[in-house]
């Protein structure tokens, strides 16, 4: 199968320059490949930096040492040293994350929420929200929500707005962090059938899944972050 | 899914832009004080770029050079227009640069009394700015007006008022009529929200990232709120001392910011 995603000996640490200058190791040496439609849960404890390496996969925490490779357009793409602007078309176009929290802007609703993505590329606003309309079905998301702006949405509304976000448009390669966290049974079914889809098109997903259930019933392999932890 | 076998369209592809706007080295000193040092970089079309620091780092003063309103010491803006041709903006003459600034680009002021005509009516205002680019069509001029008033969320009853009359959220909506009006290019923003009250700044805000993606203009807005920052602009400047300190895309400098400055900005901010 062909590779999509290609992290090459990668390392973080933060440096808390307001707290005396304190270094947080978080891991080194890391090197993982992620081939077309498979699932590749990241592993182990909390503190790992499991989803510090989402973050940077994704270019939201800059990635100091080692390449993030990623399949756009055609060529690959090292994340870690492209162009803001480049980034931001990888966001568009091949990368999808969803987080564990959305972030809410005032006034806007949870449909153009969801159809925000297809209108970054290009689509009629109107095309979009009907995208997103069937999104937000699947997901069971009451209708009488979907005019109103999430911020007052409970937890699990607010999730499924922002599963519903990352699924309205194909992503060749997906991030998602937590994404069944605080769905109940019949929507947790609802996002792994999502998964296994996208998995079934060929798209190559990074995962966090804590839930040991959900955790075997989509992913294909486990990527074990303890390995590459670096001491403080 | 038809969306999933949408084409990617050619104007997407990053790679083949040219800048709009090219900055190199630029420099302002008021005298002795520094007022932004050797400030370089690009901004493409449809790129929003924020600069955000604190009272006194030198943001206003850039954004000020940029848009040809004060010149600097050293350094060089290049803007390029829509026939491709290159204008370097503190080069150029003045009724070029005059030109530029009624037709291509656009300045919006944090005091929407410093870009408002307020002994003008509504519709003047925004008409005005049409006329000065070359409409001469009563009924045309008006009907942008009105298609403008409505856009911003303005009363259209209202057009004949003076904005002297008006609330500082409409008169902030009324002043990004007057200046979209003319599809500009380029839109240069000092403090958009600064003086407004913060239910009022949502509107505002929503309403200029929808008309920003909508136009696909590209903006430099100065900010002091990182919250702004955020839902704003594509990437960040960071400023301190007349210096840039930090840059790169918006989230990333938020949420993992390299510089012990932004760091302390960003752990500065209240949570509500």
């Amino acid at each position: 199968m062909q590779d999509m995603l290609k992290l090459n000996n990668v390392a973080k640490s933060f440096t808390l320059y307001n707290q005396s200058g304190i270094q947080i190791p978080v891991f080194e040496g890391l090197s993982l490949s992620v081939e077309k439609g498979e699932c590749v849960a990241l592993a182990g404890p909390s503190g790992m930096g499991k989803s510090t390496l989402m973050r940077m996969i994704y270019g939201n925490y800059l990635c100091p040492a080692g390449a993030i490779d990623i399949r756009h357009r055609d060529t690959w793409v090292d994340i870690a040293s492209a162009d803001p602007r480049v980034v931001l078309d990888i966001r568009r176009w091949t990368l999808g994350y969803i987080s564990q929290f959305l972030r809410v802007v005032p006034r806007v609703s949870a449909l153009d929420v969801v159809a925000e993505p297809l209108v970054g590329r290009g689509m009629k606003p109107d095309e979009a929200r009907e995208h997103a309309a069937v999104m937000l079905g699947r997901l069971n998301l009451p209708e009488s929500l979907w005019h109103l702006a999430p911020a007052t949405f409970s937890g699990g509304e607010q999730q499924r707005v922002n599963i519903a976000r990352g699924f309205v448009a194909r992503y060749p390669v997906m991030l998602l962090d937590e994404p069944t966290a605080s769905l109940d049974k019949a929507n947790r079914e609802a996002v792994l059938t999502l998964i296994e889809e996208a998995k079934s098109d060929g798209v190559a997903v990074v995962g966090i899944f804590h839930d040991a259930e959900t955790r075997e019933a989509v992913c294909t392999r486990e990527f074990l972050m303890s390995d590459f932890k670096k001491a403080a | 899914m038809s969306a999933q076998t949408m084409q990617q369209p050619a104007r997407n592809d990053v790679s083949t832009d040219t800048p709009l706007l090219t900055v190199d080295r630029l420099t302002k000193l008021y005298g002795n004080q520094l007022g932004c040092a050797d400030v370089s970089f690009d901004l493409y079309p449809g790129e929003v770029m924020g600069i955000v620091g604190e009272s006194g780092s030198g943001k206003t003063t850039l954004l000020n050079c940029l848009a040809g309103r004060l010149s600097p010491e050293e350094g060089s803006v290049v803007y390029t227009d829509r026939t491709g041709e290159e204008v370097d903006v503190h080069a150029v003459s003045e009724p070029r640069r005059r030109m530029l600034m009624r037709t291509d680009w656009a300045f919006v002021h944090q005091n929407p009394r410093d870009g408002l005509r307020m002994g003008v009516s509504a519709g003047g205002n925004v008409g005005e700015r049409l006329m000065a680019a070359g409409a001469r069509h009563y009924g045309k001029i008006r009907s942008a007006a009105l298609d403008w008033m409505e856009k911003t969320e303005i009363d259209l009853t209202r057009i004949d008022d003076r904005p002297s009359t008006f609330s500082g959220g409409m008169q902030q909506r009324l002043q990004i009529a007057r200046n979209l009006v003319t599809g500009p290019r380029l839109v240069f923003m000092d403090e958009p929200t600064g003086g407004l009250d913060v239910s009022v700044q949502a509107r505002l805000l929503d309403l200029l990232r929808g008309l920003v993606a909508e136009m696909g203009l590209s903006a430099i807005i100065v900010t002091h709120d990182l919250a702004v920052a955020r839902l704003l602009s594509h990437r960040l400047m960071v400023m301190r001392r007349g210096k840039v300190v930090e840059r790169g895309l918006t989230d990333q400098v938020l949420d993992d910011p390299q510089h012990d400055y932004t760091q302390l900005l960003v752990s500065s901010v209240l949570q509500p």
